[in-house]
């Protein structure tokens, strides 16, 4: 059976399984990319390597019963460590912490796995330190994050740095495609994800469709320069995002949205869907420095819902700001 | 025994191995030398730069009884089992776990004993910056009159995070960031005492990506020797460090310069696809721009001091480029760089970012540019200089006239969503009220004011706040007249295709038939009438249309009749023969 990763990253995985033949692998990596490339996926794939029966060329099987029990999360010697909604939360660093110091439950090989390893706090992070430059003889720590930059530049000398190459829209397009989306569907979905079992699941969505619709309609009354955009953020948008991932997910819509927009200005791409052909011609008016300007209008607000200001208010300011 | 790290194999173990802080490991050998050592140190410096080391080493030192010119031997067993760190005379604390007043007391409480082997009892903090403020006072008294043999090493990244009375309990130390060329020479004296063959431009490479920390160095270097086979080659760093390569780099900046936005964005896309980092792309665009205006200065300052060879691209981007968009450019790049930092689209930026670069200069540019070189003339005597900005005033010239003759196709354009985008006076559209006044009626208009609460009703709150200004003032059977208080209203009302069509929908709902809408202001209501009336009587007296039949009976009827039917209209009052 080939893993997934195998697909998704071919060259880190046979460059790993190269350095696991050597016995070259370092104590501490941090996976950084984008999400969906694969980060997770490599990070168990190490640990089935370290305790797989049947490891062919530095492959772990992907079939034998440690390898079945890692990826089930089952493995009592491969501890993972999640956030919690915002932020991983201080018990997962505690009991990180005293897990690491523990020699293995069955053998002595332990691997731990951090995911998003930007969410810890400043004091969980600097707790690491330590354990991170002199760790247990036989620990392999592995952290992902997407955010490599918002990472304690103490805990990145510290670790190898594998940086995972998202693929680009129009591999994801193409992807689709072949899995057999319709090119209208694919185009915009491939703005949004890299998953196609995501874009599926939208395309079906009654709560996507909703939410598309809106920001579509705000979007429209935005180059319209119409003040009643200001009122669609309250009776469109906001009645369509129900919970924290619908926001991201609106929020992501108009960063997409627009970069699209500007792109398609100098690749001149055809365009195959309804929404977009109508936000496109919507924004003809608009020449490519504006459009870049409300784009990093938007960016540059967006960094306001890390702290903690509400979406609505968010969106209304960013609609006050757009409209002037 | 798994493989370990290069940074911790090759951890210095004498002063003389700590690379770049020749100042700091000459201070602390003479004072070990002299005996003139302090009870308390702080390290301060940024990561990489051999604070935990130097303590270390400090402590060694200070206990081994073969100490040579302030250096350890390493050999004895005092110095082994410090480098092991098994060692109960020197305490090697991580302050970001052990930060309470707790973990504090416990080291106070055991200073008090006298060292078990050693001479010395060392204590070495690390990352002191994490402890609470209980913590630091709770440690104030013991700093600054501990015991007798008991020396306090605190060792941190970010020094303002310590509080004042600590500091100036202690010697401060401040680390240096490494130079590339030192941690070249260490990186260089590794791969030959391991025996591996290097690129020299390569191991610049790496020295310069380490940014100033040596482990960092080591860590990448480690790298590149895992995934490369133990070959170090350009490539392969850059693969790793995520770095651009010059040609990479050269082409990019040429496309910038030639303003060629979308081969700028074609550019960006496969070198994001090439998995470079976006937060090195853009140090090595500053540093590139910062090059470049090193160089329009003092060409052979690049040569000497910058690890960087300069290229045939770059040599040429150096004469064509102007200064002042250098800095200008340099300004964008570094807000986008301060943005990058708190966002999950970095692509995105740097799609913004290559359009702005890119993006034909404005005339205000070039004026700028104008400005600085006659503002720099005086200083520049050498004719050679004068004549390359004479050639870049043309040049810029030239260019502004360009844009202006670009400039003239795109305004129109503009001028002409100006003009549909700024609100002005809505026209009141009168071809379609006089035919609802030439027939309109009292009945058709009661009509309308009894249904009109109820439209409003069927409309959202939004629309309900703009309609409740409104209210129909005349009708006949298929259409009615409505007036708005606010001018502001009428021409929000007039421009709204989706509430007029919802209005009539209602209205169709209500009464059965599809009525003809027309919208007015209040204000002009009176006016309106006014020149109705004048054209009707103006038709009537032409006698085209049959005198109004109201005219005809008011004739019949007595004066004072007529008066209140004049003021009241007909349907009001009921005229009662008595």
């Amino acid at each position: 059976m080939a893993l997934i990763i195998e697909q998704l990253q071919p060259k880190l995985v046979a460059q790993f399984a190269q350095i696991i033949t050597k016995q070259h692998l370092a104590q501490g990596y941090l996976f950084a990319g984008p999400a969906g490339s694969g980060k997770y996926e490599l990070a168990q794939w190490l640990a089935m390597s370290q305790f797989c029966h049947h490891l062919e060329q530095g492959r772990p099987c992907g079939q034998c019963s440690e390898c079945r029990r890692i990826q089930q999360g089952n493995h009592p010697d491969v501890i993972q460590i999640k956030p919690d909604n915002q932020t991983i939360k201080v018990e997962s660093i505690r009991y990180l912490k005293s897990e690491l110091y523990k020699s293995g439950m069955e053998g002595n090989r332990r691997v731990f796995i951090v995911t998003d390893a930007e969410k810890m706090s400043v004091n969980a992070s600097n707790s690491l330190l330590k354990f991170l430059e002199e760790p247990a003889s036989d620990a392999l720590i592995v952290l992902t994050t997407t955010a490599k930059s918002q990472i304690l530049p103490t805990i990145l000398s510290r670790m190898q740095i594998i940086d995972f190459r998202g693929l680009s829209k129009q591999t994801v397009y193409q992807n689709f495609l072949t899995q057999g989306s319709a090119p209208e569907n694919a185009q915009l979905a491939a703005l949004l994800t890299q998953d196609y079992q995501q874009a599926k699941a939208w395309q079906e969505s009654a709560a996507f469709n909703q939410l598309l619709t809106a920001v579509v309609k705000w979007l429209l009354k935005i180059f319209k320069h119409d003040d009643e955009a200001f009122i669609y953020v309250q009776t469109l948008i906001m009645a369509a995002t129900k919970t924290t991932e619908d926001q991201q997910l609106a929020l992501s819509m108009i960063i997409n949205f627009y970069d699209f927009l500007l792109q398609v200005r100098y690749d001149k791409k055809e365009i195959m869907n309804t929404s977009l052909q109508q936000l496109f011609e919507a924004a003809q008016h608009e020449t490519v420095e504006e459009l870049a300007d409300q784009l990093n209008l938007v960016l540059d607000m967006s960094r306001q819902l890390r702290m903690n200001v509400g979406f609505e208010n968010f969106l209304e300011a960013l609609t006050l700001r757009l409209l002037k | 025994m798994s493989y370990q790290a290069l940074y911790r194999v090759w951890r210095p173990q004498r002063f003389a191995d700590i690379v770049g802080q020749e100042m700091i490991t000459r201070t602390l050998k003479n004072a070990i030398v002299t005996g003139q050592t302090s009870h308390a140190y702080l390290f301060a410096g940024p990561r990489g730069t051999g604070k935990t080391s130097a303590a270390k080493i400090f402590a060694k030192a200070i206990n081994c009884p073969n100490q040579k010119d302030g250096e350890p031997c390493n050999e004895c067993a005092i110095c082994k089992a410090i480098t092991a760190g098994t060692l109960n005379d020197v305490i090697e604390i991580d302050a970001a776990s052990n930060n309470g007043v707790e973990e504090i007391r416990n080291i106070r409480d055991k200073a008090k004993y006298a060292p078990t082997e050693a001479t010395y009892k060392i204590y070495i903090i690390d990352e002191v910056h994490m402890l609470s403020t209980g913590a630091f006072n709770a440690l104030l008294k013991t700093l600054e009159e501990p015991p007798a043999n008991v020396v306090f090493i605190l060792a941190t990244t970010e020094p303002y995070k310590i509080p004042a009375t600590i500091i100036s309990r202690t010697q401060r130390f401040d680390f240096k960031r490494i130079t590339p060329q030192d941690s070249y020479q260490r990186m260089a004296y590794i791969l030959k005492e391991k025996g591996i063959d290097f690129d020299q431009e390569a191991l610049k490479m790496v020295a310069k990506a380490s940014e100033g920390g040596m482990r960092d160095a080591l860590s990448i270097l480690d790298q590149v020797l895992s995934f490369s086979d133990n070959k170090l080659t350009m490539t392969n760093v850059l693969d790793v460090t995520g770095d651009l390569s010059q040609t990479q780099i050269d082409t990019l900046m040429g496309t910038i310069q030639a303003n060629d936005t979308a081969q700028a964005l074609t550019q960006l896309h496969q070198i994001l696809a090439d998995g470079k980092d976006e937060q090195r792309l853009l140090e090595d665009l500053i540093d590139y721009c910062r090059n470049l205006l090193v160089y329009q200065q003092a060409p052979q300052v690049i040569a000497e001091t910058e690890l960087t060879n300069v290229s045939d691209g770059f040599k040429k981007l150096s004469q064509t480029f102007p200064a002042a968009r250098l800095y200008r450019m340099i300004d964008i790049l570094d807000d986008v760089q301060q943005q990058l930092r708190f966002t999950n689209h970095p692509d995105i930026y740097l799609e913004v970012l290559m359009i702005k670069l890119s993006a034909a200069q404005n005339s205000t540019e070039s004026k700028v540019h104008l400005d600085s070189t006659t503002a720099a003339e005086p200083a520049a005597a050498a004719p050679d200089a004068m004549v390359s900005k004479l050639e870049d005033q043309v040049k810029a010239l030239s260019q502004q006239v360009q844009q202006l003759s670009k400039g003239t196709s795109s305004k129109p354009k503009r001028q002409n969503r100006a003009t549909t985008s700024t609100p002005h006076k809505v026209k009141v559209n009168k071809a379609a009220i006089y035919p609802i006044l030439d027939s309109a009626t009292r009945q058709a208009l009661n009509r309308f004011k009894e249904v009109w609460p109820d439209l409003m009703n069927m409309l959202s709150i939004t629309k309900r706040a703009v309609m409740n200004v409104s209210r129909p003032v005349a009708a006949n059977e298929h259409g009615v007249i409505v007036a708005f208080d606010y001018q502001l209203f009428f021409e929000r009302v007039m421009n709204d295709q989706d509430l007029l069509d919802e209005l009539k929908a209602g209205l169709n709902k209500l009464l059965g038939d599809p009525p003809e809408i027309v919208l007015v202001p209040h204000e002009d209501w009176p006016v309106i009438r006014k020149e109705y009336l004048q054209t009707d009587r103006l038709k009537s007296a032409n006698g085209q249309s049959g005198a109004p039949a109201a005219e005809n009976e008011a004739e019949k009827v007595p004066k004072g009749t007529k008066k209140a039917l004049e003021l009241f209209g007909k349907d009001i009052v009921e005229v009662h023969e008595d």
